[in-house]
Parts: C-alpha cells; structure tokens; sequence
C-alpha cells in the first residue's frame, strides 16, 4: 500500500487503536479511547462522529452490518486502516527508540 | 425527565449540522449523549455542559466548513472558473466605485479618481456585460450537458447551494452597472 504523507490527527489515531482490539459503537469507542489516553482524550460526541465520518470516508473503518435486536451501529477496522495504523504505531516506536539513543538525561522513557 | 430535556435541546441544536452529516449521524450522536448522562461519571453536570457545549461549536464549525468545500467541488469547473473571470473582469470597476465612495466620506482628503468617459464605459458597462455573458454561457453549457446526459445533479447542486446567492449577486450587480 502506498505509504501515508502524514500522521493522523491524535483523535483519530486513538480511534483506530480502540478499534484495534475489537468492534464497537460510538460510545465504547469514547470511553476506550478516554482510559487508553488515562482520560486525558475526552471526546464529545461532535469530535467522535466527525472522526469516524473522515475515517470511514478515507477507507480507515468499515461499518458492521447491523442486527436487528441492536440498532447501534458498530465499526471495525479495514484492511487499509490496519495497514495506517500499523504504520502509526512503526513511527512512534521509531520516535522512542531514537530518544532512547539519544541519552538525554531528561528523559523518563 | 431533565435528560429528555437535556436530549431534546441537543436535538435542537443538531438542526444546525449540514443536513447530509445530520440525516447520517443525527441518531448516534443522540445514543451516544444519552449514554453519556446515564453514566454519571462526570465531575458535575456544569462540566459535562461546558465540555457538550464546546463539541458542540467546535464540530459544528468543522462539519460547515467541511460541507462547504464539498459543495463547491461540486459545482462544474467551467462554472467556478467563469465565475473567477467575471469577478476579475469587474474587479477594476469595483476599484474605483468603492474608492470614491471612501473619498466622499473622508471629505476629499484623499484625492478622487477622475477616469476619462471611455474608460467609464470600458470599466462599469462593457467588463461587467461581458463578466454577465460569460458566466451566463457557462450555465446555458452545463445545463445543455445536463440535458443531454440526463445528470442534472452537478447543475442543480451548483445552482441550490451558497453559489446561487453569489451569482444573483454578480447578476444584481452587472445589471445595476448597466441601467
């Protein structure tokens, strides 16, 4: 896959991680992104659904097919959206094992 | 009772989303503020206002903002770029107009622009008619191309949108210049 020009914005980041271990809806994503981020990402619903729409528009997220006991609608990460964030997740890691060479006394990592 | 009410004023408010965005996600904003103030989690219901309020006109803004580049990358690109033409074409007029206008509230203390007659008739009737026609033709195009293909979205949605108020403007103005 062609590889992404720039990072995700830190809100849409976090919604692919908290897709990443299973489905959910709307609100599950709120508050697993809100304990993943140790509450300090507390999204509305504005921010939440804005987010989803961009990522389900660009391929990131795919909707689940409904059931009909349950009229929430869950989301799951696509093919693509799995390719972005493990692309995400090889940037920072790169981040924190070149702040690691670097020694600096600072650093608590 | 008070979160039906709390529910009932957010719906309210979602009036205000673009209407695609709404009809789309109108529902599970809902649910999802619902569940929200089921849980109780929150500090006080003053901070869970303030932080609904704030996602509120932020996305708000974002999702206008968003809906308007959508809508004019919608409008054919003939139409937008005859639209660029007129207003380049009446761009000198409008110079002139404004600044004399500028130079009689100030007294003439900034001296007037006296064009020659000719140059009156090239800049506020001939440039304006001809921004006029061409932005007329463009539309006669697009909607013969609709007619013909049988696709009238790309017109009608350049026709309904903020645009149509931009070109009656144009239009308004053109026909002022010229009577």
């Amino acid at each position: 896959m062609k590889q992404p020009r720039e990072l995700l914005p830190q809100v849409s980041f976090s919604i692919l991680f908290a897709l990443s271990l299973q489905p959910r809806h709307g609100y599950e994503i709120m508050k697993q992104v809100e304990e993943d981020s140790d509450g300090k990402i507390k999204l509305g619903p504005g921010a939440l659904y804005g987010s989803i729409k961009q990522l389900r528009d660009g391929g990131l997220i795919e909707e689940l097919k409904s059931s009909s006991v349950n009229r929430r609608r869950y989301y799951k990460l696509s093919p693509k959206g799995w390719y972005r964030l493990n692309v995400e997740l090889d940037y920072y890691k790169t981040t924190v094992k070149l702040s690691r060479s670097r020694h600096a006394p600072e650093m608590s990592i | 009772m008070e979160q039906n009410k709390s529910l009932s004023l957010y719906r309210f408010l979602l009036k205000l989303y673009p209407k695609k965005y709404r009809l789309e996600f109108e529902e599970d904003m809902i649910e999802t503020l619902n569940s929200m103030l089921s849980v109780k989690t929150y500090d006080s219901k003053l901070s869970l206002t303030l932080i609904i309020l704030k996602d509120y006109f932020i996305s708000l803004f974002n999702q206008r903002k968003y809906a308007t580049e959508e809508s004019i990358n919608e409008i054919p690109s003939s139409i937008k770029r005859d639209s660029s033409a007129t207003l380049f074409l009446i761009a000198p007029f409008m110079f002139v107009y404004f600044y004399n206008i500028i130079n009689l509230y100030f007294r003439h203390y900034i001296p007037i622009i006296h064009l020659e007659s000719h140059l009156w008739v090239i800049y506020s009737i001939i440039l304006p008619a001809l921004g006029l026609i061409i932005v007329t033709r463009s539309f006669i195009v697009e909607s013969y191309n609709s007619f013909i293909s049988n696709n009238w979205n790309n017109v009608v949605s350049g026709l309904k949108k903020e645009w149509l108020i931009i070109y009656f403007g144009l239009a308004m103005l053109c026909l002022k210049v010229i009577f």
